[in-house]
């Protein structure tokens, strides 16, 4: 008996040591449990202990944040319309893969999607797994394909960077992650359903009142715009549109205004950030002029909205 | 001096043993963690598409390039480049609702497929009139070839027409 207490112990002490070098502490536990030669369902009571373990964003799989990243989408769809326009949304979605393929993540489980809303406000939203929606109003503010670039390339980063999971109260993850009721259990019973359901509701709540009300916080949005320089200058774009870009909303926002300027720090702090990063960077001295080509796509495909 | 041959001979020995386990180390095995993804021929979107790996299966790790994994995939008789953005070194097993399974998947080793969030609590959450999953069903429908994107960088004088 006092054999076993000691392996147990021991168990216990090499495991830490796992938890301690950054290693998973639920199977170092197992493992080491089985090497002190704790057996059976010693074992298993062990491990079982470590289950409780809390989980955190990086444990939402990308096929749970692309069920995720639908509901987030379909519930700012309930209350904003798609902006009609084959063309410009085909457009939208080009420039948008091409900087998905530049970016820290080219493939989502359900892969990137770009939508026009059909709205004056200046805004744009990401829900996580990459299913991004951008104001008609955010686009009027670009002049070249570079500027709409450039705000794409911000959302991307919210994406890769798993911004919108990060949203998620801790409290509602490990549900989230492993489920509710009989972790093993295929079918969920009626009311695990419906505890399920509720807890996804209150999920999309805290991802859409971030990107809606709240904003994320200002490091974020700095990490955004850095990650979107790395992007554009990969691609083959004008990072320089980024400053551009914001002068122009910067100029349009309304103070107090419901859409950008609530969920967003202001423009010239990101100005003064993204000029900063762009410093340490071998740009030509001045602007290129984008090619021609790529002038007269924006234009018609953008031109008049 | 046959002695020394002999020794020459056993260095050669032990350092060639050495680098074939260095390389059986390096062939790690991943798992397929996005829907579909595109194996190719090349480590660039533009290479040619050779077939296509799903949500969870497994692939043997060959060699790893700017982003781009080499790999051979047995399930499907396949060898070529995968992105890395679609590859995870966690185990995605369908949830057999054994328990070890659901142990291992606790431990974080493994990530069991459909457990939480998944398809079955969508249907659930569309009878809730204040999501429009019609709009997102829409959006998810829009597909864009890399053929087409590939193309579109060119014409607009942007990076990767040819990587």
């Amino acid at each position: 008996m006092k054999a076993r207490a000691f392996a147990v112990l021991a168990a216990f002490a090499i495991a830490s040591s796992f938890a301690a070098a950054g290693l998973d502490f639920g199977s170092a536990l197992k493992d080491a449990a089985g090497k002190a030669g704790v057996k059976g369902e010693d074992v298993e009571a062990v491990a079982g202990a470590a289950k409780a373990v809390a989980k955190s964003a990086e444990d939402i799989t990308p096929e749970q944040e692309f069920y995720i990243g639908r509901a987030v989408a379909a519930k700012l769809l309930s209350t904003r319309k798609p902006y009609v326009n084959k063309a410009a949304n085909e457009y939208l979605n080009l420039i948008g893969l091409a900087l998905a393929n530049f970016s820290a993540r080219p493939e989502t489980y359900g892969g990137y999607r770009f939508l026009i809303i059909d709205s004056d406000e200046i805004n744009a939203f990401a829900a996580p797994g990459g299913l991004v929606l951008v104001t008609r109003g955010l686009l009027r503010c670009a002049s070249s394909e570079d500027a709409v670039a450039a705000i794409v390339a911000h959302e991307i980063a919210h994406v890769t960077g798993s911004h919108g999971l990060k949203a998620i109260k801790k409290d509602r993850l490990t549900k989230a992650v492993v489920g509710v009721g009989v972790a093993a259990a295929q079918v969920l019973g009626s009311e695990e359903l419906s505890e399920q359901t509720s807890i996804f509701k209150d999920t999309i709540g805290d991802i859409t009142g971030t990107l809606v009300n709240s904003g994320y916080s200002r490091d974020l949005e700095f990490e955004a715009d850095a990650a979107a320089i790395e992007t554009l200058i990969a691609a083959g774009y004008d990072p320089r549109a980024l400053v551009e870009m914001l002068s122009a909303m910067k100029s349009r926002i309304k103070a107090g205004g419901m859409d950008f300027a609530k969920t967003h720090p202001d423009p010239k702090k990101r100005i003064e950030a993204v000029e900063k990063i762009l410093k340490k960077k071998k740009l030509p001295a001045t602007a290129s002029e984008a090619p021609a080509a790529r002038q007269a796509r924006f234009k018609a495909a953008l031109g008049s909205i | 001096m046959r002695r020394i041959t002999l020794i020459c001979i056993a260095l050669a020995a032990l350092s060639a043993f050495g680098a074939a386990s260095a390389a059986a180390a390096e062939a790690k095995a991943m798992s397929v963690t996005v829907k579909e993804t595109q194996v190719r021929a090349k480590p660039s979107y533009t290479g040619k598409i050779l077939g296509t790996g799903v949500y969870a299966d497994r692939v043997q790790i060959l060699e790893s390039k700017n982003g781009w994994s080499r790999i051979s995939m047995a399930s499907r008789k396949l060898e070529g480049w995968i992105n890395e953005s679609a590859l995870t070194s966690k185990k995605i097993v369908l949830s057999s609702g054994s328990g070890t399974v659901s142990q291992e998947a606790s431990s974080g080793d493994v990530a069991l497929a459909g457990k939480g969030f998944n398809e079955e609590i969508e249907s659930e959450n569309r009878k809730d009139s204040t999501y429009d999953y019609a709009a997102v069903d829409e959006l998810q429908k829009i597909t864009v070839a890399q053929e087409a994107v590939a193309a579109f960088l060119k014409a607009g004088g942007l990076s990767g027409g040819e990587e």
